[in-house]
């Protein structure tokens, strides 16, 4: 079992809700990059950058800082900066913390509370110019225990092989976030965590890939999260396909399904990632369909859902959106979201971000809820 | 009913303002395929030329394209393809010369790089522009073969070139 209880640190992850390093944020599709392969080693996304993904971020995510030109910023993007760690060894660091005041439309109960989401250490190790590697990330867990109480720990968070073949062929096997739907940094979206595609959702298994010029498919096996009781494990099936539509846009569908021994799920997604207007500028978007049925009773609940984002660069490294979310599980309330935000890169490594969440459902006991969400977010 | 009528209304709108390609003349294309996978396009609308149509018969020579006004839309990436593997300071232009086209097949000269290669390809006509797609290799330009921090350029480029078709003798 590769699970490691640090109890002094647990005070500083207390809260934690770890997420992945993800990058899919809709303006990144606008600079030519619609396959998360370019950049990510997993070529679900998520995860650990390749060099060429960090030196992006830091020519052209990231604003323009000092004196350096671009092709300086490029060369110092690396773990240690210009000094190379030769060919086999890519380490990572991650850490996010977001600054929460929730309630902010009722000052009776208005909280305020640091969350350490991500703490991530992660070591990436290639072989045969890069065709074998290995993923391996530790990361904070603090999820809710059977006992409604968090325990904060360390965790094997990701740890895959794969072997990527000259054909577009590339095979993971091991513990890994599962392929279904667009894989976005807000780990709380209905499209994530009604999805079981959250924070904490890696499970073991196989990924098969194929990647071609303008489409690229997987294929998912999941064996369940072996770190997780025999039980509760999700096993299953995910498979997604995507295709260049127009310039600058891809449109994608994901298929899963979904099982432990109290309920299995068929779900089911169309996505799309678009430039919009100018480069740095994007839309992403993401509509399904989830079908539950409850293994002891046979009731089935359905659940369709949406996640909209579209995002505009303002000047590089600094950019405005919106994300819009609707979740509705038939015969209950509907639910949604609208969090207008900014989103600054101020130099490779640093990523700063304020969301205004708003939330509210169709009940009779309708309330609005507001949040301020300020991000820090720290790669090296 | 109005309400998804409203919806349908304003998300087309919406899509044709911020999705469809816009056609313009006189415009330069070429797609990039990357190695291990994903793809870019450089694109120009400084394109010089024009093609003239003579019964049923498209020729054009001269179309004269200044390689410095591509874009790619990455700046370090720009400098990239036209310092390094273009290098625009001793070969400035890409030129397409003897250009003739018949039944929607056509052959030309194209030159880059200060080499001059046969290309073959397909074309489009639609109103008064013409639309030209072809195939060519980086390496038969002896343009060395891209690649940066582990992301490489394929050598085969797909190019497509708008031109307003004018009347000929």
């Amino acid at each position: 079992m590769l699970k490691y209880n640090f109890a002094k640190f647990s005070l500083f992850c207390v809260f934690a809700v770890a997420s992945k390093n993800s990058w899919a944020y809709a303006h990144f599709i606008s600079y030519g990059y619609s396959s998360c392969l370019t950049c990510h080693y997993n070529a679900a996304g998520n995860g650990p950058l390749t060099d060429y993904g960090r030196a992006l971020y830091a020519t052209a995510i990231s604003a323009k800082y000092g004196s350096l030109s671009d092709e300086e910023r490029g060369e110092a993007s690396g773990f240690l900066g210009e000094t190379s760690l030769g060919s086999h060894i890519r380490p990572s660091i991650d850490f996010r913390g977001v600054l929460v005041q929730s309630n902010l439309n009722q000052s009776s109960s208005r909280q305020t509370t640091f969350i350490p989401m991500q703490s991530d250490a992660n070591l990436v190790l290639s072989f045969l110019e890069g065709k074998l590697f290995g993923s391996f990330t530790a990361g904070a867990d603090s999820r809710v225990n059977a006992e409604g109480k968090r325990k904060p720990s360390f965790i094997s968070r990701e740890h895959y092989l794969a072997y990527r073949m000259e054909n577009g062929l590339s095979v993971y096997t091991g513990h890994m976030d599962v392929l279904y739907g667009l894989r976005i940094p807000e780990h709380v979206a209905f499209s994530r965590a009604q999805t079981l595609m959250a924070e904490n959702d890696q499970n073991h298994g196989a990924f098969l890939h194929y990647a071609k010029e303008k489409w690229e498919a997987g294929l998912h096996a999941l064996a369940g999260n072996l770190y997780e009781d025999a039980d509760t494990r999700i096993k299953g099936l995910s498979t997604q396909v995507e295709f260049d539509t127009w310039k600058h846009g891809r449109i994608g569908t994901s298929v899963a399904y979904l099982k432990n021994n109290y309920r299995s799920r068929v779900q089911g997604s169309v996505h799309l990632k678009s430039q919009i207007l100018k480069e740095g500028s994007g839309l992403i978007g993401e509509l399904g369909w989830i079908q539950e049925t409850n293994a002891a009773t046979s009731a089935k609940t359905q659940s369709p859902y949406l996640f909209l984002q579209p995002n505009m660069r303002i000047t590089r490294g600094l950019h405005v959106f919106v994300n819009a979310e609707y979740f509705h599980r038939l015969k209950s309330v509907h639910q949604f979201k609208a969090s207008p935000g900014l989103q600054y890169f101020p130099m490779q490594r640093v990523e700063l971000r304020w969301d205004i969440v708003s939330a509210w459902n169709s009940g009779a006991n309708s309330t609005l809820s507001l949040s301020s969400l300020l991000h820090a977010h720290l790669s090296f | 009913m109005r309400l998804l009528k409203k919806i349908f209304k304003y998300t087309s709108f919406s899509f044709a303002i911020f999705f469809l390609p816009s056609i313009k003349a006189q415009t330069v294309g070429f797609r990039v395929n990357l190695s291990p996978v994903g793809s870019f396009q450089a694109e120009s609308s400084q394109v010089k030329g024009k093609v003239q149509k003579s019964a049923d018969v498209f020729k054009a020579s001269d179309v004269i394209l200044s390689l410095d006004t591509l874009k790619t839309g990455l700046e370090l990436r720009d400098s990239h393809m036209k310092k390094k593997y273009f290098e625009i300071e001793k070969f400035p232009n890409a030129t397409l010369s003897a250009a003739e086209g018949k039944d929607g097949k056509f052959k030309a000269q194209l030159e880059i790089h200060g080499i001059k290669k046969e290309i073959q390809g397909t074309y489009e006509v639609k109103e008064n522009l013409i639309k030209a797609n072809f195939k060519t290799k980086m390496s038969d330009f002896s343009i060395p073969k891209a690649s940066y921090l582990g992301v490489g350029a394929k050598d085969e480029v797909e190019v497509e070139i708008t031109l307003p078709v004018v009347e000929g003798k």
